[in-house]
């Protein structure tokens, strides 16, 4: 996208109250995931070990038992957990990980699903037969059940926990796909396209993969909110990374013991969690909202 | 004779630019066919949603003006009087039969919750028995030789053409005084449309109730009512009983409609067609029909014509007089 | 019935039970292809080289893969999970104790849900744009976004710790003896044995977690009931029944409910999930043994063969409620009905 329809869609954004709301926390949360992520993965191969911890008030890992359950003040603005670690850093560290995981796994899903959903509505009959049984089958799974018991049987990773999370996430845009082309299917242009000799290849590229793309872009982006809630979840239940490596559901639920009385512990964490989901929906029918007046 | 319907100067725009219609004013009495004839975008669908007491369920639109039926001022009735004359007073037969009646609704649920509607209004109480006495009488009016078959159907499995007649049974139900048919038979295939017009006819005859049929086919208007009004652009160019508007024409729009009915008798051998293309909104000072027409002047952009009375009819063209309307009630 | 009816049914049916071999097959590649070392994970984290020796002969792994599969499949269809290593009981036996535990919560709070889902929608609907409709839309954006742990530890903090009125956790009182398993279904068994206490301390302490899961869930109701009433009401249909001299009220909650409702059948399913993914959490906030406690502890314990049975059972019955909807679908749209569909 050119510099200048960025800023167009940007300033259209922010004429509704609720897209800018949604637009402005997905910038905050996006723009601090890659810079704290550069920072994390960069430094060190650059000779600075601790660049990861350059822009955090503390040290994520370092434990102060003399600070421990402090309630949320200036110097501490969520509070500190049992080990006196500063609970606001840990939040900030977790985050480029929840950013990845959820690009990656929508990513994924469009991939995997546009590939099946697109083949099932462009060839019709037994291929539409055999790759929707296959979606059926895997929506007959509660998404996050499935995704616990597949990471569960091939290892507990943040690896195999996007790869559980793709193979749970890609039946729905199956899907949206199929519906899409089929719905393209029946418009007349794509005749003409065959006739005019262009390839099968450059009709599916062209006419089917690219208007596609188009609807599923504001699903997508509402869907990005969704990943990152299902991935609190599988981390609430132990099977995100783990510990000591802070992340937003294993730092709920580690706190759960400690609630009611050190409420910032459980809540804080949480309370993140909804701000991302809430601004990934807002932001998602902004775009769809833009992409309709187009 | 009375006087069932009274619109006087009605505008309705649309959001804030499209005008819909623009100072329309006529009367409809006791016992008429009304005709509205105009082509799609001349605000005859609006007029019918007007008069129908529908216009507000579209927040967007603004309109002003009166529309008086029956002695109630519709535009500025409460809902509870506009619910007092709904049925009863007035009742729309919509354009698709498919989308007009409640899909999971019965033929007979349908038509006994009319009548129950109307036995109320009018204070008779009723039984069951009496309801399904009156469906069926209804029914076969409408010409259903198997009333006891239709009544347990459901309207997806009847044709468009039986829908339809199922709308007039249901306005025979009600016994409304007006009668507002929106291109009734428009969905419908050619002879299937001629039973559903002469049935129309001939219930509003019986029944006694007042038409008001709105079409863009001036063909099947002539068919069916006893006077014509002609609308382009929102405005009425033309009204006058339908033999002296099908035989003598006044404005050049009329003729152009009628020239263009195929027609065995004219063996011109050549369709004629009104040339150029209806566009909505676009700006002109003046009669919207002056870039289409053959006979124009440049009188004719001055201003907008009045609508003037000649030879007991009335036309909007300056063929006919020069005189044009006061530029602030059209202006929106 | 009519045969449209019979033959619509049959071809659901049909699908159905084809999801369900496909489940099987689903899992089976997980345990068996898809695991580094079957036996191990079966046996559990703990497991000696003998036990690990009698765990392979007992479901066959080191036969060729077809015949694992034979016995997999009768296994399955028998409901012969397996005994778990952790509770050291048999996994179905388990499951009958827990999962309708998890139901009754999941059946009341899907009620309420659709209940309150339907009237907010349409309550919504019909102020569309108007500030009725901006709470509505707020309300189900925010339980919608917010994770099922974070809704239940602030009815928990509400009702529990800051008003008192409930208590916080738990299936009922701790120094109560839960009743004998007669059947299935506890608070039946509790009325069995005419354990009034234990019933009344049971139902109290059930209220916060069908609270949190009707949070979690009405959104989707109130979601589709919404936009479909849009769709609907500007259907002609409407406008005849208006014009007819129908009562507005009832063309609203009538007509145009009763025709809004069709999409939202199809979501009872999608509802029947999320509240099952939502309990496993609830459960573990309010400490209440039912089905999440059964699969997080498994979760913990390295207690492979529950897992695996609990999720085969949860497939199960989403696959059946999917089929009942379709069945239900088809009853209340004449067009299904009639087999035109």
């Amino acid at each position: 996208m050119a510099l200048s329809t960025t800023w167009a869609f940007l300033k259209r954004m922010m004429r509704n109250p609720y897209s800018a709301i949604g637009t402005v926390i997905m910038i905050l949360f996006f723009g601090w995931a890659i810079i704290e992520g550069i920072l994390r993965y960069l430094g060190p191969a650059l000779g600075f070990s601790n660049a990861g911890y350059l822009l955090l008030p503390y040290n994520p890992f370092s434990f102060n038992l003399s600070q421990s359950l402090v309630s949320p003040s200036l110097s501490h603005l969520f509070g500190t957990d049992s080990l006196g670690r500063d609970l606001f850093s840990r939040v900030l560290y977790s985050i480029p990980i929840d950013a990845a995981i959820s690009v990656i796994v929508v990513g994924g899903g469009i991939v995997v699903g546009g590939v099946v959903g697109l083949t099932a509505g462009y060839y019709g009959k037994g291929v539409d037969q055999v790759n929707m049984r296959v979606t059926d089958l895997f929506l007959a799974f509660p998404a996050l059940v499935l995704a616990m018991v597949i990471e569960y049987t091939i290892g507990r990773s943040i690896l195999y926990a996007t790869i559980s999370l793709i193979v749970v996430w890609w039946p729905v845009y199956a899907r949206l796909f199929r519906s899409e082309a089929l719905r393209i299917k029946n418009m007349r242009f794509v005749d003409s396209a065959i006739l005019s000799g262009l390839s099968r290849m450059q009709v599916i590229r062209r006419h089917f993969v690219r208007p596609a793309l188009n609807t599923i872009m504001s699903y997508a982006t509402v869907d990005l909110g969704n990943v990152i809630l299902t991935y609190s979840i599988l981390s609430f239940l132990g099977l995100g990374i783990p510990p000591p490596e802070p992340e937003l559901g294993s730092m709920v639920s580690d706190g759960l013991s400690y609630f009611p009385q050190n409420w910032w512990w459980a809540i804080l964490p949480g309370v993140v969690i909804v701000l991302i989901v809430v601004g990934a929906a807002l932001f998602g029918d902004g775009v769809r909202d833009y992409l309709a007046g187009e | 004779m009375e006087r069932i319907l009274r619109v006087e100067d009605l505008n309705v725009t649309y959001g804030e630019s499209t005008r819909a219609l623009r100072k329309v004013n006529f009367d409809l009495f006791q016992g008429e066919i009304v005709g509205i004839v105009g082509e799609s975008g001349s605000g005859k669908s609006t007029l019918g949603l007007a008069i129908a007491s529908l216009l507000a369920l579209n927040k967007k639109v603004k309109f002003s003006g009166k529309v008086n039926v029956n002695g109630v001022d519709i535009l500025n009735a409460s809902e509870e009087q506009l619910y007092r004359i709904r049925g009863t007073g007035i009742f729309v037969i919509f354009q698709d039969p498919f989308q007009s009646l409640d899909p999971l609704v019965s033929i007979e649920d349908h038509l006994s919750e009319a009548y129950a509607i109307s036995s109320d209004r009018n204070n008779v109480k009723v039984n069951p028995e009496q309801i399904r006495k009156a469906v069926i009488t209804a029914l076969k009016k409408v010409n259903f030789t198997n009333p006891e078959v239709i009544l347990k159907k459901y309207p997806h499995e009847l044709s468009g053409g039986q829908n339809q007649r199922i709308m007039i049974a249901m306005a025979i139900l009600e016994k409304p005084k007006l009668l507002v048919a929106d291109e009734p038979t428009t969905a419908l295939d050619v002879t299937t449309q001629a039973q559903v017009l002469t049935l129309l006819k001939k219930i509003v005859k019986e029944e006694d109730m007042s038409l008001l049929f709105i079409t863009h086919d001036l063909a099947v208007a002539s068919m069916l009512c006893d006077r014509i009004i002609v609308l382009y652009d929102g405005l009425i160019q033309e009204i006058g009983s339908v033999k002296e508007t099908i035989s003598d024409p006044l404005h050049p729009y009329t003729k152009g409609l009628i020239n263009s009915i195929p027609n065995e008798s004219k063996k011109e051998g050549r369709l004629k067609f009104i040339k150029g293309m209806y566009i909505h909104n676009e700006v002109i000072d003046g009669c919207p029909f002056y870039p289409r027409c053959d006979s124009r002047k440049d009188e004719c952009i001055k201003g907008i014509p009045s609508l003037i009375e000649t030879r007991g009819r009335k036309v909007r063209c300056i063929i006919y007089g020069v005189e044009y309307e006061r530029s602030d009630t059209t202006a929106k | 019935m009519s045969s449209g009816i019979a033959r619509y049914i049959a071809t659901r049916a049909v699908a159905s039970i084809i999801t369900v071999l496909g489940a099987v097959i689903l899992t089976f590649v997980l345990t068996h292809l898809l695991a580094p070392n079957p036996a191990h994970i079966w046996a559990g984290p703990h497991a000696s080289a003998s036990e690990i020796a009698a765990i392979t002969k007992e479901y066959h792994l080191n036969q060729p893969i077809q015949i694992q599969l034979y016995y997999y499949i009768i296994d399955l269809f028998t409901f012969n999970f397996g005994m778990s290593p952790f509770f050291k009981q048999p996994v179905s036996q388990l499951i009958l104790v827990y999962y309708p535990r998890t139901l009754i919560l999941i059946a009341i709070a899907m009620f309420i849900s659709i209940i309150i889902g339907i009237y907010s929608g349409a309550f919504a609907a019909v102020r569309q744009d108007k500030f009725g409709d901006g709470i509505v839309r707020v309300a189900y954006l925010l339980t919608w976004s917010t994770p099922p742990f974070l809704v239940a530890l602030f009815f928990q903090y509400l009702f529990s710790y800051y008003a008192g009125w409930l208590p916080s956790g738990q299936l009922a009182d701790p120094s109560l003896k839960v009743p004998p398993f007669v059947t299935p279904i506890l608070p039946l068994n509790a009325i069995i044995f005419g354990d009034w206490g234990f019933l009344s301390s049971y139902i109290v302490h059930s209220i916060l977690p069908v609270i949190a899961l009707t949070a979690i869930s009405f959104g989707i109701i109130t979601r589709i009931t919404r936009s479909s009433m849009l769709e609907t009401m500007k259907l002609d249909f409407i406008r005849t029944q208006i014009m007819k001299g129908t009562k507005m009220s009832k063309v609203v909650y009538s007509n145009a409910v009763k025709n809004s409702l069709i999409p939202v059948v199809t979501v009872i399913s999608l509802l029947f999930s999320f509240l099952i993914v939502g309990s496993l959490v609830i459960e573990e906030v309010f400490s209440y043994t039912g089905m999440g406690y059964l699969v997080t502890q498994a979760l913990y314990n390295y207690d492979y063969p529950t897992l695996i049975g609990s999720i085969f059972v949860i497939a199960l019955s989403v696959i059946l409620i999917n089929f009942v909807t379709d069945v239900v679908y088809a009853f209340i749209d004449p067009r299904i009905r009639m087999g035109e569909r």
